[in-house]
C-alpha cells in the first residue's frame, strides 16, 4: 500500500514536472504565433488569445502547486534568527505547515463549489466558445493538489521534529 | 481589521509562506464579516486571467536563458572597457553590468546570481575585502528592478491600472542616481585599500581592437533589450509580446552563440519559469483577494484621513509615507510588497496630489531599498550566498551604502517628481 502510494505521488509529480514544461512553451509559441501572424500575414488571432490565457492558468496553479511541493513558496525566515531553542522551532515550522494544510483544503473547497456553479451556469468563451469551467477548474485542481503537498510536508515536519528529538535524547545518552 | 493586519503580521513571521499569509488573512476577513464566497473567488481568479500578467513568465524565462546562456561573461567585458583608468574599476563593472543584465532580465535576483558568480572571484582576486565584494554585487543587483524591463513595475501598473510604459520610465532616473552613488562610495571606499588592477589576457591589444571585439562578442545579449524596449516603445509590440520575441531570440543565442545553453538546463529553465510564475501567482491571487475586501472596507480612505489628521503638509506625509513603506520593505519581499501596498497606497498617495507614475517610483526605490535591508533583506542573503561570506561582514558596508546612496536617492525621488516623470512626459507625453 505504502509502495502503490509512493509511486502514484512520483507519477503525479512527473506529471507536473511535464505539464510545467510543455505550458511554458506552448505559452512562448502561441504569443510569438500572434506577433507574427499579425506582422508578416496581416491576420489577428483573437482565439489565439483564449488558449493561451486557457494554457496559463493552468500553468499558474500547477506550478504553485508544484511550488508546494519543492517549498519554493516565498516566506520570511526570522524564527531562526529570533529562536534558538529547538523544540520551539520545530513547533512553530508544524505549525506553519498546518495553516498552510487547513487553507489549502478551505480554498479547496470553495473553488470545488465554484467550478460546480460554472457547469451550472454553462457560461463559455466568446470566440472559442470554450466552456468557462474549463479554465476555472485550474483553481480547484491547484489547491486541491497543495493540499496533498502541504499534508505530505507537514507529516515530513512532523517526522523530522520527532526523529532529530530522539536523536538529541540519544546523542545525550551517549554523552553520558 | 487591525486584527487582520495583526493575523496578516504573525503569520508572515511565523514562517508561512508570504501568499498563504494573504490567503489566511482573507479567510479571517471572509468569516468575520461575512463576505460571500461565491463573489469572492471568482474575483480573484478573473483578476489572474489577464494577458498583461503573462509578460511574467516570458521575463522570467528570458532572466533565466540569459543566467544559464553564460551572457553575464561578455556583459562584463563590455563594461569593463568604460572604466579600465579608474583604480577601483572592478566594483564599478560590477554596478553597470546589474544595470546592464537588469536591462534584459528585469529581474534582481537572476542579475545578482549571473553576475555575482562571475565577478566574486575576480573582486577577491584583485583585493576587494570579501564583505564588501557581497554588499556591493547586493545593491547593485537591485538596479534589475529600477533599470526598465521590471518585473515589479508590471506587477504595479497591473495592481495599480497604471500604463506599463510610463511606470518602466518612472525608476529610470532614479535608477542613474543610484548607480552614480554607488559608483562614487565604491571609488571613496576602496581608495585606502591594496586593489590591483584586474589580470587583462588581452593587455597587448590596443584600446580600439579590444573595443571592437568586445563590443562585437557582447552585442547580441546588449541587443536584448534593444528588442524590447524599442518594440515595446516604438508601439510595435505590447510588453508581453516584446517579451516572447526577446525570448525566441535568446534561445539560439543562448545555444549557440554564449553556448552555455544545454537542452537539459534549457528544460530546467522551462520548469523553474512555471514554478516561480505560479509561485508569484498565487501571491496575485492572495493579494486580489485581499485589497479588493480592502477597498470594500474603504481602507484606503480611512487611512488618508489618518494621515491627514497627523498634518496636511504633503512633504510630511510623504515622509510618513515613505517610512511606513521601509518598515514594511524590511518585512516582506519586493514582490508581495509592491501586490499588497499598491492597492493601500496608492489611492492615499493620489488623495494628497502625488501622481501615480510618480508614486511607482517611489514604491520602486523603497522595495529595492527594502531588498537589502535586515531582518528580511533577500538580496543580502543571496548576496552572502553567492559571495561565501557570513552577513555580518556584509552588513556594515551595506548600511554606508543605505545612508549615501539609497536614502539620498530616495529622498530624490520622493521630493522631486519631475525625475521620475520627466522621461514619460519626453517618450509618452504623459
Amino acid at each position: 500500500m505504502k509502495k502503490l502510494g509512493k509511486f502514484l505521488y512520483d507519477g503525479l509529480l512527473k506529471f507536473e514536472k511535464v505539464f510545467l514544461i510543455l505550458s511554458s512553451v506552448l505559452i512562448l509559441l502561441f504569443v510569438c504565433a500572434t506577433v507574427f501572424m499579425r506582422y508578416l500575414f496581416k491576420v489577428d488571432l483573437y482565439g489565439f488569445g483564449e488558449v493561451v490565457l486557457l494554457i496559463a492558468v493552468w500553468m499558474y496553479f500547477i506550478g504553485a502547486s508544484h511550488g508546494t511541493f519543492t517549498k519554493s513558496h516565498v516566506n520570511i525566515d526570522i524564527v531562526d534568527l529570533l529562536i534558538q531553542n529547538q523544540n520551539i522551532r520545530s513547533g512553530i515550522k508544524i505549525l506553519s505547515s498546518l495553516i498552510v494544510f487547513l487553507l489549502c483544503v478551505i480554498f479547496s473547497l470553495w473553488s470545488f463549489d465554484q467550478f460546480l456553479s460554472g457547469i451550472e451556469s454553462g457560461e463559455k468563451s466568446l470566440v472559442l466558445r470554450i466552456p468557462m469551467y474549463v479554465p476555472e477548474s485550474s483553481l480547484f485542481v491547484g489547491f486541491l493538489l497543495m493540499s496533498l503537498h502541504s499534508l505530505i510536508n507537514l507529516i515530513k515536519d512532523i517526522k523530522e521534529a520527532f526523529f532529530s528529538k530522539r536523536e538529541l535524547v540519544l546523542n545525550d545518552e551517549k554523552l553520558g | 481589521m487591525i486584527i487582520a493586519f495583526g493575523i496578516l503580521i504573525l503569520t508572515l513571521i511565523i514562517g508561512v509562506p508570504v501568499s498563504f499569509a494573504f490567503l489566511a488573512t482573507t479567510v479571517y476577513i471572509i468569516f468575520s464579516l461575512g463576505y460571500d464566497t461565491s463573489f469572492l473567488i471568482p474575483f480573484g481568479f478573473s483578476q489572474m486571467n489577464n494577458f498583461l500578467l503573462l509578460a511574467l513568465p516570458l521575463f522570467i524565462m528570458i532572466g533565466g536563458i540569459m543566467d544559464k546562456g553564460r551572457i553575464a561573461d561578455k556583459l562584463i567585458e563590455f563594461a569593463e572597457l568604460f572604466v579600465q583608468k579608474i583604480k577601483a574599476s572592478l566594483g564599478i563593472v560590477v554596478i553597470f553590468s546589474c544595470a546592464i543584465f537588469g536591462s534584459i532580465s528585469g529581474s534582481s535576483v537572476a542579475a545578482l546570481m549571473a553576475i555575482g558568480q562571475i565577478m566574486s572571484p575576480k573582486l577577491k582576486e584583485s583585493g576587494y575585502p570579501r564583505g564588501y565584494s557581497a554588499a556591493l554585487l547586493s545593491s547593485a543587483s537591485v538596479l534589475g528592478m529600477l533599470i526598465p524591463p521590471s518585473t515589479i513595475m508590471i506587477l504595479f501598473a497591473w495592481a495599480g491600472n497604471q500604463s506599463v510604459l510610463a511606470s518602466f520610465l518612472s525608476t529610470v532616473i532614479p535608477g542613474v542616481i543610484l548607480i552614480i552613488l554607488l559608483s562614487i562610495i565604491n571609488v571613496v571606499l576602496m581608495r585606502k585599500e591594496n586593489i590591483k588592477k584586474p589580470n587583462d589576457i588581452n593587455s597587448t591589444e590596443t584600446m580600439p581592437v579590444k573595443f571592437r571585439k568586445r563590443t562585437i562578442a557582447a552585442s547580441p545579449g546588449l541587443a536584448l533589450p534593444i528588442i524590447v524596449l524599442g518594440s515595446i516603445y516604438g508601439g510595435f509590440m505590447t510588453p508581453t509580446e516584446a517579451a516572447a520575441v526577446a525570448v525566441l531570440y535568446a534561445i539560439p543565442v543562448g545555444f549557440w552563440v554564449y553556448k552555455g545553453l544545454t537542452k537539459d538546463n534549457f528544460l530546467t529553465v522551462m520548469k523553474e519559469t512555471a514554478i516561480t510564475t505560479g509561485v508569484i501567482m498565487l501571491m496575485i491571487y492572495g493579494t486580489s483577494l485581499l485589497s479588493r475586501m480592502m477597498v470594500m472596507e474603504d481602507i484606503p480612505n480611512r487611512l488618508t484621513d489618518i494621515l491627514l489628521s497627523v498634518s496636511e503638509n504633503k512633504f510630511i506625509i510623504l515622509l510618513m509615507i515613505n517610512l511606513f513603506l521601509i518598515l514594511m520593505a524590511m518585512l516582506i519581499d519586493d514582490i508581495s510588497g509592491v501586490l499588497l501596498l499598491t492597492p493601500i497606497l496608492l489611492p492615499v498617495a493620489v488623495n494628497i496630489g502625488v501622481d501615480p507614475v510618480h508614486f511607482a517610483a517611489i514604491l520602486a526605490v523603497n522595495l529595492g531599498m527594502g531588498n537589502i535591508t535586515p531582518p528580511t533583506a533577500p538580496l543580502l542573503y543571496f548576496g552572502s550566498q553567492v559571495g561565501k561570506v557570513p552577513i555580518t561582514e556584509m552588513i556594515k558596508p551595506t548600511i554606508i551604502m543605505i545612508i549615501f546612496a539609497w536614502l539620498p536617492t530616495l529622498m530624490i525621488t520622493t521630493y522631486l517628481p519631475e525625475l521620475s516623470l520627466f522621461l514619460p512626459k519626453l517618450i509618452l507625453g504623459y
